[in-house]
């Protein structure tokens, strides 16, 4: 409180003294700053353990355990929604959780503004969670042939990578049952994709040896980090990349996209029975 | 029972018991039966011998040794136990005699156990001295010859040097050296004149890093030979990063070679340390081996490689926080050890607030900024809000503020370094619309940074 009693008067002290003649605006007596270690996300570790990372990418360090027997997750908004042994938990800023329904193993799962959908590509419903409206269901059209690797909300409906037998796609499957096929996504047969994460500008696609950020408009970003097996959202602007080399966070910024290695954990002696640790 | 009748039964069971003891030498665990005679040997002029003695009761019966005497020169007790001892049966009594003779001469005396006695025989024979030359130094009072410590699969050759002082021809014989790291060329006898000495080389091949031992049989001397094998030091490592210049807030590559070939399989750890530039700070634990979060890295590196792995890779990434200062690091080859340098260190210079994000918003009641970054000098505190209208016009003059205090105080204590969210809010009563971006300047003690305009929405 001290602190932000001081800041408070330092700003206006300097904010009445230099913007009170201007004749529109008028800052108010209550101006204040926070200064807090910054959380660049959530990652998946080594021991399938959630652990917030703390500082900036390049110098990062981990904080403790928040949650263990994560099979995958997905955070952003300050939530962030968690796949364990067979159940899905939402968690929010200020660490409390909830159970959102059980499942059995890990399906694709896409956040949205508010929630969270998930989507079985083996009977095509797609679900979607608020918490205002809880879970809603909706029918998306399925054909056998198509594997869904990942997906986003895109309207009333999801964009999605999918692995057709005439290779990998980019779709839209829309609600009216409709799948429009819009781009091919690029694979070499002899190093194919293993993982692909979908961007609001492009996607991030791994092989064995390299992983690529390819944008909307074509153009695209080789990294060579080898062996990623799959991607995950840290945070609304950084997404982990689980590699038997280690992890590594992809941070957007104002269109560019930084690359560092996550700090790495020591490996579990054992796997621990239980299934939180709060 | 009378007095008359217990001192018969002392007597009685004294000269049953005296028939029970039998006497040997020990030498280690070997015990050699001693009856009437027993022989000290040749003793050379000056030195001196023991031998150990055992009484064993062998009887079923306590034994009570009521005399351990010696009767005649040169021979001497060393260390008696006290008398009476008394033996259980099965047991024992060790004790010791010493041999010095000061003349060449024979001597004899008479050890007496109890009734039991032994006739002690040694002759003192004159016997030329032993003497050797560097490296190899000795004997010392041990009768030691010490070959010293050579490196592992190498060897070294020592002259030994035997000298007759006597005014009559010495034959010296055995002469014999054992032991697998030591042999020597040498016939097994050699006569030497008087006045006069012979020479003749014993060699030391150290095939293991380990200590070894021998002797050396000259005449009627014996002396232990030693010597040690150890393992090469590795040669002086390079170090070598991916840049020469680093700064904070970057992740690197470290990668090491030996200057040449590793005389053996080696292993060990390379240490990252890191001191602070600021007295403000004591440590910044994000600087780092990223990979797995410590300061340490084990290494291995395979004989006559100059490749050193580090975690089975053959570089490493480290992190260089966000502090200024000096990282160092230094390879361990532990009992292998190191020629050379075995560290190396990289200066992360001060430098001004680097700021990793910005952003401007509008909020409920006005204007919300927020920068996040580092200040690796911990001396960050002055901003500067400059405002500007929807036509890009500057709003007044830039809002100075001064937020050193909030900043020492956030950064009291702090060991993970110096990066920092800021969040300011600006309540504005008016049209806030009408406030289309803003630029923030930050200033520490290595200079200014300003942000692109941001706009808000």
């Amino acid at each position: 409180m001290r602190l932000h009693f001081l800041l408070l008067r330092s700003l206006l002290r300097n904010l009445f003294r230099l913007l009170s003649p201007l004749p529109f605006l008028l800052l108010q007596a209550s101006s204040f700053a926070q200064i807090q270690q910054p959380v660049l996300g959530i990652m998946h570790d080594g021991n399938a353990a959630l652990r917030p990372v703390y500082g900036i990418a390049a110098s990062a360090t981990l904080g403790g355990v928040a949650v263990e027997n994560v099979d995958a997750f997905s955070c952003a908004h300050s939530q962030c929604f968690v796949q364990t042994l067979g159940s899905l938990w939402m968690y929010d800023s200020s660490g409390s959780r909830s159970i959102l329904d059980s499942i059995s193993g890990p399906v694709p799962m896409a956040l949205t503004n508010d929630g969270v959908l998930l989507y079985s590509s083996q009977t095509g419903e797609l679900l979607r969670w608020n918490p205002i409206n809880g879970w809603a269901s909706s029918t998306l059209p399925t054909t056998s042939d198509h594997t869904i690797l990942a997906f986003k909300p895109a309207g009333d409906g999801i964009d999605a990578a999918v692995r057709r037998d005439d290779g990998l796609w980019m779709e839209h499957l829309a609600a009216d049952a409709s799948i429009t096929t819009f781009s091919a996504i690029p694979e070499d047969a002899e190093n194919p994709v293993r993982a692909i994460c979908l961007l609001d500008d492009g996607y991030l696609i791994a092989t064995g040896h390299a992983v690529s950020l390819v944008r909307s408009d074509g153009s695209a970003q080789e990294f060579a980090i080898g062996g990623v097996r799959s991607f995950s959202a840290m945070s609304d602007s950084a997404v982990e990349a689980e590699s038997s080399q280690g992890n590594w966070i992809f941070e957007q910024d104002a269109g560019k996209i930084r690359v560092s290695l996550l700090p790495g954990v020591e490996p579990a002696q054992t796997a621990p029975a239980g299934e939180v640790a709060e | 029972m009378n007095r008359l009748t217990l001192t018969c039964l002392f007597l009685l069971t004294a000269a049953v018991a005296n028939a029970q003891l039998a006497l040997s030498t020990v030498a280690g665990t070997t015990q050699t039966p001693v009856t009437t005679v027993y022989g000290f040997g040749q003793i050379a002029l000056g030195d001196v011998k023991l031998v150990s003695f055992r009484a064993v009761n062998s009887s079923s019966a306590t034994v009570t040794v009521t005399k351990l005497a010696l009767s005649g020169s040169g021979f001497t007790f060393s260390g008696n136990p006290p008398i009476p001892y008394i033996i259980a049966p099965g047991g024992h009594m060790d004790f010791t005699i010493r041999f010095a003779g000061s003349t060449v001469t024979n001597y004899s005396a008479s050890l007496q156990v109890n009734t039991q006695i032994v006739t002690l025989l040694a002759s003192v024979v004159s016997a030329p001295t032993v003497s050797v030359a560097s490296p190899c130094t000795g004997p010392d009072s041990e009768s030691t010859i010490s070959f010293g410590r050579v490196q592992q699969a190498a060897s070294l050759i020592c002259t030994v040097t035997v000298t007759n002082a006597q005014t009559q021809q010495v034959t010296l014989s055995p002469i014999s050296v054992t032991g697998s790291a030591f042999n020597t060329s040498q016939a097994s006898a050699a006569f030497i004149p008087p006045g006069q000495s012979i020479s003749f080389p014993v060699k030391f091949t150290a095939s293991s890093a380990t200590a070894f031992t021998g002797t050396l049989t000259a005449g009627v001397r014996t002396y232990t030979l030693t010597g040690t094998g150890f393992n090469a030091p590795l040669s002086s490592p390079q170090f070598t990063f991916d840049t020469s210049t680093m700064s904070s807030g970057e992740q690197h590559t470290l990668a090491v070679k030996l200057s040449s070939a590793s005389p053996v399989a080696a292993s060990g750890n390379i240490t990252l340390g890191f001191k602070p530039a600021s007295a403000s700070v004591a440590d910044d634990s994000a600087v780092q081996f990223v990979g797995t979060s410590k300061r340490v890295v084990s290494f291995t590196v395979a004989q006559g490689s100059t490749n050193v792995l580090m975690n089975g890779q053959n570089s490493v990434v480290f992190s260089t926080g966000t502090t200024a200062g000096v990282i160092t690091f230094t390879i361990d080859a532990g009992a292998y050890g190191i020629s050379g340098d075995a560290s190396a260190s990289i200066a992360v210079a001060p430098a001004p607030t680097l700021l990793t994000a910005a952003g401007a918003s509008r909020v409920a009641t006005g204007l919300k900024i927020t920068l996040s970054g580092f200040d690796n000098t911990y001396s960050l505190g002055t901003f500067s809000f400059a405002f500007f209208d929807r036509n890009g016009s500057a709003i007044g003059s830039p809002i100075a503020a001064n937020l050193s205090t909030n900043f020492q105080s956030f950064y009291q204590g702090q060991t993970a370094g110096s990066s920092f969210l800021l969040l300011a809010n600006f309540p504005v009563n008016g049209d806030a619309t009408q406030v289309g971006g803003v630029e923030v300047t930050v200033t520490n003690s290595a200079g200014s940074t300003r942000t692109q305009r941001m706009s808000f929405p």
